[in-house]
């Protein structure tokens, strides 16, 4: 049982990372698809980093190159505008591509010191709690969250939209390298070409279950991690087929969280600021 | 329809489909920072 | 009547430039860098090509099944004459494309069907895990082995129960667990599924899918393991024993070596099958390449003991032994040898014989000792 907990913080957590990331996107108006590619980038620099200057460096290098890619996704949705939706796939697709490319010296090795789980586990429920403080508590969180729902107030009150959302894709990506660097430097640890399996898609969808909120992705996260783990804890055990069962976390997160009360997204997601119109 | 001309890249010039993730993502943002661009230069000239 | 000559200058100059290098092309159902299957397979187009001067090789990655028959036209347009398709779900495409192309000779990886110009090939494991699980067999002290699965196919149920007969030949109570992962390639759930097994008390690890997640995993927790498809003594030095390693190079070399002298034609492969094994060199057991075992294991691999017709016998000799048994052309031993029951009492396998091929390539039941869910068992 214990063991099944352990399991359930340790695999939600480079989830909830990487949802936090997407997460803050989404509250300040702009959708992050790219999470998938920014992940796997930042998961090839943590291990390259952490191979030539240690384990700690390397969580410091992935969580710059998410963020430089947040930047770079907000050039195209924030700058010039763009559909978000295709932007954020391109980055995906460029992210994932360029770190199959960059890696392929790096694949098949093993990583000479690696990081201790928990304390990723520790800073991705800090990090929550933080993000939850950060959006209701202060003035920037404020005016994140209203770049979200009402990006023409904040333009009254004199604050740049742009700057404002540039500032989420920056945090929310350098927190999407922090899910990267988990990955390649505590769980797996190592670095092979596609690792991030699909867990960055899964950070989206977390996004949406938990409603757009902190402390329910938090939540949201640790359940999938749990039910991901029960699914190969009870194969066997249980008259279900192995196939269906590996569809149940899925299934039941999207169930529990649809039944557990209001979902509706920011107001503005999805649609670029423009002035005046 | 980028993304499926990716796939007939790789057939047709056996392209290593890493190299066509990278492509496809760079055209496609070519193409919607063209678009931007030009609607843009719409929203300038009035 | 000058065109004439130009013409036959030219069809001349062009069998003389195409006699000099036999174009080889391969299909890859992965991308090469996986570190499993397809990457496998590179390695051996490679050293084939470093092998044989006169081979030219090409290949294309990540070909979806359906989309294997316009890349074959596309191999045939630049003039493959071998094409080498590594993945069993091109068998119809295969099929479909030699019809077309009588001329060119097709090679299909694990497949099971055959045309005359269509041979099928497979470098198989089974003896491999057999000696592993001799070896996990010593060296489980909870009596309960954890086997890590990609798929529910008879390739890998052969696999897992070569490997429980190996465990319970020295130590007839233990349990194999099976995990199914429906993955070849995803290192989340080859993690998750190895730690269900860890809390279920599972100490030394075998596994069938495309990374060392298992093998990390298996180490943390201070658990042996044996690594599979490419030598993985490198991600836990202290604790990989051995493991199951391929060789393609040995079957792609000798394959085109027979094309090239003519003794393979588009004409006469209805009955190439190579289902290669330990004796031709197309698998090899070892934690890293020739190093059968790890030198930090031997010590305990010597000290447990084991029965073998009625006498105590050191594992590491037992090993050892049938190591060489196998090794030999025509070989001594063979793990699937009756009288040999699954795990619900049927006999599979009757007394005084060993499996037939057709019988490993089918195999659907499970071996006794094998706990789980094991999709597709007979009744």
């Amino acid at each position: 049982m214990e063991e099944a907990l352990l399991r359930a913080v340790l695999f939600g957590t480079p989830i909830l990372l990487a949802g936090l990331g997407a997460l803050l996107a989404e509250r300040s108006g702009v959708v992050n698809l790219g999470v998938e590619g920014m992940m796997a980038l930042a998961a090839l620099t943590a291990f390259a980093a952490a191979q030539a200057y240690g384990p700690l460096p390397g969580v410091l290098a992935a969580f710059g190159v998410g963020a430089l890619s947040g930047l770079f996704l907000g050039l195209f949705t924030v700058t010039l505008r763009a559909n978000q939706f295709v932007a954020g796939l391109a980055v995906a697709a460029l992210g994932l591509g360029a770190s199959g490319l960059l890696g392929k010296r790096y694949e098949g090795l093993p990583l000479a010191h690696p990081l201790p789980e928990g304390g990723f586990a520790l800073l991705g429920a800090v990090l929550a709690l933080l993000v939850h403080l950060f959006l209701t508590r202060t003035r920037t969180g404020l005016f994140l969250r209203s770049a979200g729902e009402n990006p023409k107030a904040v333009d009254l009150f004199g604050v740049s939209v742009d700057g404002v959302r540039y500032l989420a894709l920056g945090l929310g990506g350098g927190l999407i390298g922090l899910a990267g660097a988990y990955l390649s430097l505590a769980y797996r640890p190592s670095w092979t070409d596609g690792m991030t399996a699909g867990l960055g898609w899964v950070a989206i969808a977390l996004v949406i279950l938990a409603a757009w909120h902190p402390l329910r992705a938090l939540l949201g996260a640790y359940f999938f991690g749990l039910l991901f783990f029960l699914q190969f804890r009870l194969q066997g055990s249980v008259p279900i087929p192995s196939e269906a069962f590996a569809a149940m976390p899925y299934l039941l997160v999207i169930l529990v969280l649809a039944l557990s009360g209001r979902s509706r997204a920011p107001k503005a997601l999805g649609q670029p600021f423009e002035r005046g119109r | 329809m980028v993304l499926a001309g990716g796939d007939a890249l790789k057939l047709a010039f056996s392209m290593p489909f890493r190299v066509v993730d990278v492509t496809s993502g760079l055209l496609l943002l070519a193409f919607i920072g063209a678009e931007a661009a030009s609607r843009h230069r719409l929203v300038w000239r009035r | 009547m000058r065109r004439l000559v130009l013409g036959v200058l030219a069809a001349l100059g062009l069998a003389l430039g195409q006699g000099d290098k036999l174009k080889a092309c391969f299909i890859y159902v992965g991308p090469v860098g996986d570190a499993g299957w397809t990457y496998a397979h590179d390695v051996g187009r490679k050293k084939a090509e470093a092998a044989l001067p006169w081979l030219e090789t090409r290949y294309v990655e990540s070909v979806p099944e359906a989309q294997v028959v316009p890349v074959i036209d596309r191999f045939v347009r630049e003039g493959c004459r071998v094409i080498f398709a590594t993945s069993f779900g091109y068998m119809d495409g295969v099929l479909e494309a030699a019809k077309k192309y009588p001329d060119v000779i097709f090679a299909h990886a694990t497949g099971i069907k055959r045309a005359p110009n269509v041979a099928t090939y497979m470098a198989d494991f089974y003896q491999v895990y057999y000696l592993n699980g001799l070896a996990a067999g010593a060296l489980t002290k909870t009596g309960k082995v954890g086997y890590v699965a990609a798929f529910p196919i008879p390739e890998v149920k052969r696999h897992i129960n070569a490997f429980a007969l190996g465990v319970r030949a020295v130590r007839p109570d233990a349990q194999v667990l099976v995990r199914w992962i429906n993955a070849w390639y995803d290192p989340a759930k080859a993690r998750e599924a190895t730690e269900a097994l860890l809390a279920q008390g599972a100490d030394v690890f075998a596994f069938t899918e495309d990374t060392p997640t298992v093998i990390q995993t298996a180490a943390r927790k201070g658990a042996y393991s044996f690594g599979h498809y490419t030598p993985m003594l490198k991600f836990a030095p202290d604790h990989v024993v051995s493991g199951q390693i391929v060789h393609w190079e040995v079957i792609y070399i000798d394959f085109l070596k027979k094309v090239k002298e003519g003794v393979y034609t588009p004409k006469n492969l209805e009955n190439v099958d190579y289902f290669w094994l330990l004796q031709h060199g197309a698998v090899e057991m070892g934690t890293d390449y020739g190093v059968p075992i790890n030198p930090k294991h031997v010590p305990l691999l010597k000290a447990a003991q084991m029965s073998v017709e009625g006498k105590k016998v050191p594992v590491y000799d037992r090993i050892m032994s049938l190591l060489g048994a196998m090794k030999r052309p025509n070989p001594t031993f063979d793990p699937f040898t009756g009288p040999i029951k699954d795990r619900k009492g049927v006999v599979r396998i009757p007394a005084g014989r060993k499996a037939t091929l057709n019988e490993l390539l089918t195999m659907e039941w499970a071996a006794p000792g094998v706990v789980g869910d094991w999709p597709g068992e007979p009744r």
